[in-house]
């Protein structure tokens, strides 16, 4: 080959390799960025009502169905917070301890209210669920006999004993705040929080007695919608 | 060179430039991994002996309180640590975290990627923008925990010279500068001074999550417990400040106070305990 053509070679190649080395460099973060995009969450079959488009994935949402850690309910029976995934009702989430001898009764008491102001048929479709923030005291078994006490012991009701990592962490998700003081007492917020039939908070109720109209209603118009 | 090496040798450059291409661009990614590596030498502790200290919030009368003898991470946890956990932990990438344990508008905010945190320099500070259950999932994969607030409060009330500086005028008063100056750029840990239980990093950096963050009840009547605080809160004590004059200490106590296990902060990070 004649001298000049070779140099141009040469550079052609030198060329050619250097934009080899950036689309390679592109091609394996794009192949690498798409990988991880596509993997599906594992429940991707989850229910989703045509209202949903527009809101972001699935797996992004705030669902305490994610909540893995494990509790034991009144009966012994070992469970995830929401129970299992097929249960679709709704869930009506308070925290709580049985020592607890001010605000705890009347936070059952205003349970109690949203349970009366349903009618049979949404009744059905809900669960309470009562956690207890002293799990050191509130054994299965005093859950059991407090459950007994307030007439709040038909399957309706699931009165929760975890650890406290993970009192700690469903405290986080409902927002409530609670501090053991030095003589033994819990001081904690007031909160009822409605979950839909994806264990995600649609109702807030911070505070005792005249929240509880709004959360009837809150739970009425979620039980109207799938009808 | 006779012809045929010639020929042989201008036939063979073009697939030794592809190869140098594809050569290229893993050693760069090796060059990251192995900043990640040492970024991830970290994991000193120093070991805390059981003691007391005066809280900010607690009973009128209340004394000292007790904390138990732990161990805490000497420097906060970095970028390059909390990679090497994504990695091993893809539930916890930014693409595919739960809404329950990370915002995604917030986790991993200033990473370019789900596995892209920087370079080996930046790998090397702390990580931010991470939620309090991702926090939490990174201390339990590594057989740790996060420390609570009276042990974080405990560690942090040491100067350089004093094991208990939570009195001394001076020592807060520099606390105060340290977190106006939040936001504003993150030095290097090894440019500072271990204070005297040779934790670096409790002030200079960023704030910092504890294991009982909703511990903290902040009351907006300070007249002290009357009706209206049973029905938002059941608390027994008056939840009074022990030491007005503590500011530092007010400004530690109001983002816990404001802060949710999803929230996530650019200047928001987290050290380990056992």
């Amino acid at each position: 080959m004649p001298r000049f053509d070779r140099t141009a070679f040469a550079l052609l190649l030198l060329i050619g390799g250097v934009l080899g080395a950036i689309a390679y460099g592109r091609g394996s973060t794009n192949a690498a960025a798409s990988q991880v995009s596509s993997a599906k969450p594992a429940d991707a079959h989850e229910h989703h009502e045509p209202a949903d488009e527009g809101r972001s994935a699935p797996s992004s949402r705030v669902s305490l169905a994610d909540l893995t850690s494990a509790w034991r309910d009144q009966t012994g029976t070992e469970r995830t917070l929401t129970g299992p995934r097929e249960d679709r009702r709704l869930a009506v989430v308070t925290m709580l301890y049985t020592n607890c001898t001010v605000s705890c009764p009347r936070l059952i008491a205003d349970l109690k209210r949203i349970e009366g102001a349903l009618t049979e048929e949404q009744r059905e479709r809900v669960e309470f669920i009562v956690v207890s923030l002293d799990p050191a005291r509130d054994t299965p078994e005093k859950l059991a006999a407090f459950a007994k006490d307030m007439r709040a012991d038909d399957e309706r009701w699931t009165f929760l004993n975890g650890s406290d990592a993970a009192v700690r962490e469903v405290a986080s998700v409902l927002r409530v705040r609670y501090v053991t003081e030095a003589n033994g007492e819990i001081s904690h917020t007031n909160r009822i929080v409605v979950l839909d039939e994806a264990k995600e908070p649609i109702h807030w109720q911070a505070g005792l007695g005249s929240g509880v109209p709004g959360t009837v209603e809150a739970i009425q118009a979620q039980t109207a919608r799938d009808n | 060179m006779n012809a045929l090496l010639r020929l042989t040798l201008l036939r063979t450059m073009p697939a030794l430039f592809f190869l140098a291409a594809a050569i290229v661009p893993a050693s760069a990614e090796a060059a990251v991994t192995a900043g990640a590596a040492a970024a991830e030498k970290g994991g000193a502790m120093v070991s805390l002996p059981a003691g007391t200290y005066r809280p900010l919030y607690g009973k009128a009368g209340d004394g000292e309180t007790r904390v138990e003898a732990f161990r805490l991470d000497r420097d906060p946890v970095t970028r390059g640590e909390f990679l090497a956990f994504v990695r091993a932990n893809p539930e916890w990438r930014r693409s595919q975290v739960r809404g329950v344990h990370a915002d995604r508008a917030t986790y991993l905010n200033d990473w370019t990627g789900d596995l892209e945190a920087g370079t080996a320099r930046t790998l090397r500070l702390p990580v931010t923008w991470v939620s309090w259950s991702a926090a939490r999932a990174f201390c339990e994969s590594s057989g740790k925990r996060l420390p609570t607030v009276k042990e974080w409060e405990y560690a942090a009330a040491a100067s350089a010279g004093e094991r208990d500086a939570s009195r001394d005028p001076a020592f807060l008063q520099r606390l105060t500068s340290e977190y106006a100056r939040r936001g504003l750029g993150l030095r290097d840990i090894g440019e500072l001074e271990p204070n005297a239980w040779g934790v670096r990093g409790l002030h200079e950096m960023t704030w910092e999550w504890v294991e009982d963050f909703n511990s903290v009840l902040v009351s907006d009547d300070s007249r002290g417990v009357g009706a209206r605080e049973f029905d938002q809160v059941c608390a027994s004590a008056a939840i009074g400040a022990t030491d007005p004059s503590n500011y530092a200490a007010f400004l530690r106590y109001a983002v816990r106070a404001g802060l949710e296990g999803r929230s996530a902060m650019g200047s928001l990070g987290f050290r380990c305990a056992i």
